[in-house]
């Protein structure tokens, strides 16, 4: 080892669920699985996403689909007609893994989709087959 | 067609999503066979997950305070449930509602499309049956009443 450090990004990872322990379960599963939460964020549902990604953006996103104010889709619809965060990974985490679902959701931009319940491992292979092994900015 | 647990394959579908959601997300397992009870379970609390779409009805999660103060412990990552505010525990509870309840859906109709209101508790579960679920940290069980839409 030289002694050098090497910075390692973090991800601004936003999780949309209006459930609040479910939030929690998402952001220490991440932890367990070694990933870096200091730079995580939480909303209760699409509107509140909406107005926190307003004031910094986002890396990848964690949403659900049943969601009081303004559900998964919809916060989908909205997101993908803001230029500066259309192209935020989105993974839908939901208990409907209904066929429907599932495309309308892909269909509407969704890199991936995660049905609940899930093992903390499977959350962790999901973050990084969409975003990649390693965060590849978030300053 | 009113559906509930004495129907052989909802009481299949609930079996099994309530058992992969303990084990991935409440980190259990049972230690005997899930088995049908015709009355409702005793004391401890219960969550009531709202259904509507191809199959409209509820679901009703129910555990002891026994299990609540272990699964709640576990989802959370609480080191003591003594750390847990009760508000807490009872949200961990609707979540399992949650789970169980779009698992179970998800199930029984594939091709079909649900949504689930938010849970809330409930201080009068459904009558049954339910589906009864010993863990050795204590006991969860199910009961649901769907049917087709019109």
């Amino acid at each position: 080892m030289s002694g050098e450090t090497s910075a390692r990004a973090v991800w601004r990872i936003l999780i949309v669920d209006d459930s609040p322990a479910l939030r929690s379960f998402i952001k220490r599963a991440m932890e367990i699985s070694g990933i870096d939460t200091s730079r995580c964020r939480q909303a209760g549902n699409g509107a509140e996403a909406l107005a926190q990604l307003e004031q910094e953006p986002a890396d990848l996103i964690l949403t659900d689909v049943n969601m009081p104010v303004l559900d998964g889709e919809g916060f989908l619809k909205r997101l993908r007609q803001l230029p500066a965060h259309a192209g935020t990974p989105v993974i839908v985490v939901s208990t409907d893994a209904t066929h429907r679902r599932v495309e309308d959701l892909l269909a509407l931009g969704a890199k991936g989709y995660i049905t609940k319940p899930f093992a903390p491992e499977r959350l962790r292979a999901e973050l990084e087959r969409v975003l990649g092994a390693e965060p590849a900015g978030g300053g | 067609m009113l559906l509930d647990l004495s129907e052989p394959r909802l009481a299949g579908c609930a079996g099994e999503a309530v058992e992969r959601a303990i084990a991935e997300m409440f980190f259990e397992g049972l230690i005997e066979p899930a088995a049908l009870n015709a009355g409702a379970p005793d004391g401890g609390r219960a969550a009531r997950a709202v259904v509507r779409g191809t199959l409209t009805g509820m679901v009703d999660v129910h555990w002891d305070a026994r299990a609540e103060a272990s699964l709640a412990s576990n989802f959370l990552g609480a080191a003591d449930a003594g750390e847990l505010t009760d508000e807490a525990r009872q949200t961990v509870l609707c979540e399992l509602a949650n789970i169980c309840c779009g698992s179970l859906l998800s199930r029984l109709d594939p091709g079909g499309r649900f949504d689930i209101e938010t849970p809330r508790l409930v201080a009068e579960p459904l009558g049954g049956p339910w589906l009864r679920f010993v863990l050795e940290c204590g006991v969860v069980c199910l009961a649901a009443r769907l049917e087709e839409a019109r």
